[in-house]
This record gives C-alpha cells, structure tokens and sequence, in this order.
C-alpha cells in the first residue's frame, strides 16, 4: 500500500513537474496562432524527455554519477567547459524566465506591478533551496502544480468541437495567416520547452540528491513513463484552450494574462483560482529546479560538493553560485525585459543546445565501465540514435529560422 | 600514456591510463565528501625532448593538480611551481570511477576556497550551519 | 603534465560562426527604411493591435460575466496597453518617404490612437469608483476601436 502510494506520488509530482513557464507560455501561443497543428511536436518532445530523462536517471543510479561529472569527464576540459558556459547561460535564462513567471502569476493573482513580485519570489525560491528538504520541496510543488489540470477541465467546460480539434493535430498543416517558417520555428521552440535540458541535470542530480541505487529505478521509470506523457497532455490541453478560444477571437499570446482567460471562460472564478495556484506552483517549482541546477553543473564541473542533503556550510560554493545566479536573474529582471520575451528566448537557445546535453549521456549510458550490465539495450540505442538526428537537425536550424522570421512575430 | 601505480595500495600493478582514468575524475574524501576535480597531474621529471633511454625508470605521479592547473590546460602555458595546489598522490587510497582519498578534506590545500566560501560566507548567513528541513 | 590531444571540436564552431555573420549581415541590412518595410511594421503594428483590443474585450466581457476576477481583468487591459503602446512606438519611429507611406503611416496611428483611448476607457471603468465611465462605454469604444483596426488591416490586404 505504501509503495502504491510512492508510485502514486511520483506520477503526479512528474506531471506537476513537466510543465514550467516555457511550456506554458509556448503551449498557448502556439494554439492561438497555431491551433493545434503543431500538438504532434509534444508527443515527439514527451518521448525524447522520457528516453533521455530515464537514461540520465539509470547513469546516476549505478554510477552514482550525476550529468555533468559525466559530461567533463568524456569530454574533457576544453569542449566541457565550452559544454558548461552554453549550458549554463541557457539555465540562468530559464531561471531568469521562471522566476518572471512567478511573479506575473503573482500580479494576476493580486493586480501589483510583477516588477514588485520579484525580489519576493526571487527571495522566497533562495529560502526553499536554503531550508527545505528536496523530497517536500519536490512533492509540495508538483503537487500544486498538478491544479493546472483545470486547462483540461476547462476545455471540456467549453464544449470545443472536438472532430475539429482532432482534425488540426492528427492531419497538420500550416494555418493560412502563418508561414511555414515561422510553423517550423514554434514547432522548434515546442520541441525545445518540451525537452529543456535541465530537466536532465535536474533528473539526475535529484537521483544523487536522493540517494538512488538501482532498485529504485523500477519506480523513477514509471514516474517518468507516466508522469511525462501526462505532463505532456497537460501541454496540449493548455494549447486547445488556446485554440479554443483565443484564435478565434484573433488573439495571439503575448502575455501570461492572456494564457489564463480560456480558463475563466470555460470555468470561471473557481476555474481561475485554480489555474492562479498552479501557474504559481509550476513556475515557482521550475524556478527551484533550474536554480539548483545551475548549482548543479558548476559544482559537478568543477568537483564541489554539492547537495541539498548537505548542509548549506558543507556544499558552500554550491550555494553562494545559487545565491549569485538568483541576483543576476533579479538584476536582468530589474532591466524592465518583458519575461515571455525571456521565456520565448530560452526554449529555443534551449532547443539549440540540446546535442550538448543529451549526446555525452548517451555515450556514457553505453559505457560499461560506468554502467557494468546495465548499458542501453539495443531498442533505447536505436530510439535514441533517431532522436540524435532529430536533436541535431532541430538544434542546426533554429538559428536561422530565428533569424528568417524575426523570432516568430 | 599507461603507468603503473606508485605506492601501491591494495590493486597494486593495475594499469591506468593517466587520460582515461585519472584525469577530470571526482575527488572524494575519506567522508565521501567531494573534494575537487583532477584538473592535472604532476609527474616527476622527464624531458619531453630528450630520447628516454632504455631501461630507465618509468615517470612516477608525485600529486594530483587543481586550481589554477585547469586554466593552463584549457588555455595553454603552465603556472608557476609554487602556485600549483596539489594533492599528494599517497593520499589517494582508491580509483575507480572516482578518485578517493584516504585523508579529510578538511586539511587539504585544495579545500582552501570552500572553506574560505564557507567561513566568510555561508556559514554567517543564519540556518548555513544547520541540516536542511 | 599531462595534455588532452585531439579533443578540441572546432567543427562545430564553423555553423554557429557563419550562423552569427548571418544574423549581423540580416540585422545590418534590416535596417534600412524603404517601402515594403514600412507596410510590414505597419501591418505588424496593426495585427498586434487588434489582438491587444481582441484581449481587452474578452476579458472585460468575462469580468462582467463574473467569470474574471478585478485583478486578473486589470492585468489583462495593463498588459494590452503596454503591447498598444509598443506597436505605436515602432510606427511612430518609421521615416516614410512618400506620400502614399505618409498616409498609411498616418491612417495606422490614428486607428492605434483611437484604440489606445478606448483601453485607457477600459482601465478607467474598471477602477473607477462612481460608475464613470462604465463598462458598456468602454466596451463600445473597443468595438469601435477593433472596427477601425480591422478595416485598415482589410485595405493592406487588398
């Protein structure tokens, strides 16, 4: 009975857990450009998250190994360190990004200027990380952030015509008023906000964090094979919303205030209430993640201790770089940049750098001296071979369909 | 570049490769506790230039480099002798996937700026000294 | 010392590298002013500006609805004025040369201007205190304001 309970808890923190404000904001400007014709990249991003996130888990698990110890060690100083200045700017943008989304839910929770909400998000994301247990820390909010489950009850509340909605994901093609460029950039930033490669480090340096051993991953795999998909219908949900009720009206998603209006249409009050503690749960549980995992990286590369079940005075540069990446993230927010510009930014920077990520896991998921017998099997070699290819063509492409569209407008 | 390993601890006669297993490694303490990267190795002399004679003795790792070694690897040169942080090679107690020591970090040179971080910082902000939760 | 050898990946520099000349010589030559870019900033500008209205108007809609709450629905008409206001900034910052692109030019900005007054209406209604203006005011200036919007954007395209 408890472990079903385990097993419960972690499919719902992983769907909690997948969708942060990248998703969120990219999911809805999507569908009210879009509709759903671009519903498909979800699924190709849920499945390369879940081959990729599991392989990550299973390294850390047996070697104990988190990503990027890994990383330097097959690569070296030279390309690890150019590995870790790209990951890491990308990181600090995703922070920078969901720390903004905490406080744009905090405005339209409560009408003060988000510019006001950040110092306290930023403050209250530090005293998480400084306090409290990564097991709470991580359950509490992929809890809460399962309360974005009402953009799916909203959508049924709206009665959409579903053949309609089904015909746009399962036949796609480009919307009339849309090039096909700028079809192929979201569908790029999709893949990227789907597969964003903290959630790796995160992944597997939460395995270290929780001490893993190979028992325990039976249970991360149906987290991850449940958990994802989920998250990943979530995704979808948020972006039929969108199509639902925003494209029609010739409305396209700028801003997060925009994101929650399908939801007070199709459920009101309640429905809002709802969706205000999940938007908040979901970015403020991203912003931990993508903190910690600038931690993460830094001390991984450079062989400090690390940890949240060390105490702060034992992981000590860990904590003053979270401590410093968070102030810089206040710093760029201060500047007055719009966060969903920052967001839009970072899950295509994201999507670029996706080979740096998910290539040496994969070298090293294949590596016996590492992994003993438990090295990929021939099917998860094979699938992530197609994945690669997928990675690289989307990751060489984005900065020219950037350029081509002007970053999508 | 193979060596053999010197002094020996229990594996003794093991063959390492220096690139492969040694270098960028994770430094533990006898806790457990991380201690740094192997940044770079320090071997005793050998003239890259001169041919080695038959029959001399191989070249022996004197310590394990950090600090300042990881820059002059990535960019090139080489940092004066005294300014190298090393860690002697008879600490070390295990290689496998990661390097173990059979001494506390605590005392280690290479320690100096977690526990300078420490002390100056984390430890005087309040809760930095106390188990998380 | 030990040196890694034949680690380095300059390969993979030479696409990022011609990527970045790329987007300068694009960003370089994006510049300059001539006709087609004014129709398409003005266009932009227009279509930005319609869904900024669009928003105001569902939202104020739900408001009354009871299904939107003062703060969600203040956010949302903030949020319109600001994309309004920036839409208007890139029109205002065009040198036409002509004077077919002078009365676009012009055209546009008082169909943003007129949308922009009917947002401020919005946002007066809902923090007003005696019922002046009133919802239904400011709804018909942004039905007003969504006309204008909608015609200007018909007669590009044609």
């Amino acid at each position: 009975m408890k472990r079903l309970l385990g097993v419960a808890l972690g499919i719902l923190t992983a769907i909690g857990g997948f969708v942060d404000i990248g998703d969120l904001v990219t999911n809805a400007v999507v569908g009210s450009r879009f509709g759903l014709s671009l519903a498909w990249v979800v699924g190709v991003g849920v499945v390369g998250i879940c081959l990729f996130a599991n392989m990550s888990g299973r390294v850390a698990a047996v070697s104990g190994r988190a990503t990027f110890e890994v990383i330097r060690e097959r690569l070296g100083p030279r390309a690890g360190l150019a590995n870790l200045s790209a990951s890491f700017f990308i990181n600090l943008m995703t922070v920078t990004a969901e720390i903004g989304g905490v406080a744009l839910a905090l405005q339209l929770a409560s009408s003060v200027h988000y510019l006001l909400w950040i110092p306290v998000a930023a403050a209250a994301v530090w005293l998480v990380i400084w306090r409290v247990k990564f097991k709470i820390m991580e359950n509490v909010t992929g809890l809460l952030g399962l309360t974005l489950i009402v953009f799916a009850v909203a959508l049924f509340l709206l009665k959409p015509d579903w053949m309609v909605l089904a015909g746009q994901a399962f036949s796609p093609s480009v919307p009339g008023e849309e090039t096909v460029s700028a079809y192929w950039y979201y569908a790029i930033a999709l893949f990227g906000a789907a597969m964003t490669p903290y959630e790796v480090f995160f992944f597997s340096s939460g395995a270290v964090e929780e001490g893993w051993s190979i028992k325990d991953l039976v249970q991360s795999r149906i987290n991850v094979l449940v958990g994802f998909p989920l998250g990943g219908f979530l995704s979808i949900a948020i972006a039929a919303c969108a199509a639902v009720v925003l494209l029609p009206a010739g409305i396209e998603v700028t801003s997060l205030s925009q994101v929650v209006l399908p939801v007070a249409e199709g459920a009101g009050k309640v429905g809002l209430a709802f969706v205000l503690v999940g938007l908040v749960a979901a970015t403020f549980g991203a912003a931990l993640e993508t903190t910690l995992s600038s931690g993460y990286t830094l001390a991984q590369f450079f062989g400090w201790s690390w940890g949240k079940f060390r105490r702060p005075a034992q992981a000590a540069r860990f904590h003053l770089a979270m401590i410093i990446c968070l102030l810089v993230g206040i710093a760029v927010l201060a500047t007055g940049v719009d966060p969903i510009l920052v967001t839009e930014y970072s899950v295509v920077f994201s999507a670029i750098a996706l080979p740096l990520t998910y290539l040496p896991i994969l070298i090293v998921a294949n590596d016996p001296q590492y992994m003993h017998e438990h090295v990929n099997g021939r099917v998860v070699n094979a699938l992530a071979m197609v994945y690669l290819v997928i990675i690289l063509c989307a990751s060489l492409a984005a900065i020219p369909l950037m350029i081509l569209t002007g970053a999508g407008s | 570049m193979t060596l053999n390993r010197k002094p020996p601890p229990p594996a003794a006669g093991r063959i390492l490769d220096a690139q492969l297993h040694l270098m960028d490694r994770q430094v533990l303490d006898v806790d457990a506790v991380p201690v740094t990267t192997v940044d770079d190795l320090e071997l005793t002399d050998v003239d890259p230039n001169a041919e080695i004679p038959p029959g001399s003795p191989a070249p022996v790792i004197i310590s394990l480099l950090t600090g300042p070694a990881l820059g002059t690897r990535i960019f090139g040169g080489r940092p004066p002798s005294r300014r190298l942080v090393r860690i002697p090679w008879t600490d070390v107690s295990d290689v496998s996937v990661v390097i173990r020591l059979g001494v506390s970090g605590e005392h280690l040179d290479a320690g100096w700026v977690q526990r300078w971080v420490r002390d100056k910082i984390i430890a005087r902000i309040p809760g930095g000294d106390h188990d998380p939760g | 010392m030990l040196k890694r050898q034949g680690r380095t990946r300059s390969g993979n520099r030479l696409p990022s590298l011609a990527a970045l000349a790329a987007a300068l010589a694009i960003a370089v030559t994006g510049c300059q002013s001539d006709p087609g870019k004014i129709t398409s900033t003005v266009d932009t500008a227009l279509q930005d500006s319609s869904s900024a209205v669009a928003t105001a108007r569902l939202a104020l809609e739900l408001e009354q609805a009871g299904k939107l709450t003062h703060a969600a629905t203040s956010t949302a008409l903030d949020n319109a004025l600001e994309e309004l206001e920036t839409s208007r900034k890139h029109v205002l910052q065009l040198a036409p040369e002509t004077e077919e692109t002078r009365a676009q030019v012009q055209e546009a900005l008082e169909a943003l201007d007129q949308s922009a007054t009917s947002l401020t209406t919005a946002r007066h209604a809902m923090s007003s205190t005696d019922q002046e203006p009133n919802r239904q005011q400011a709804q018909s200036q942004l039905d007003q304001a969504a006309k204008s919007l909608e015609a200007l954007t018909q007669e590009a395209h044609q």
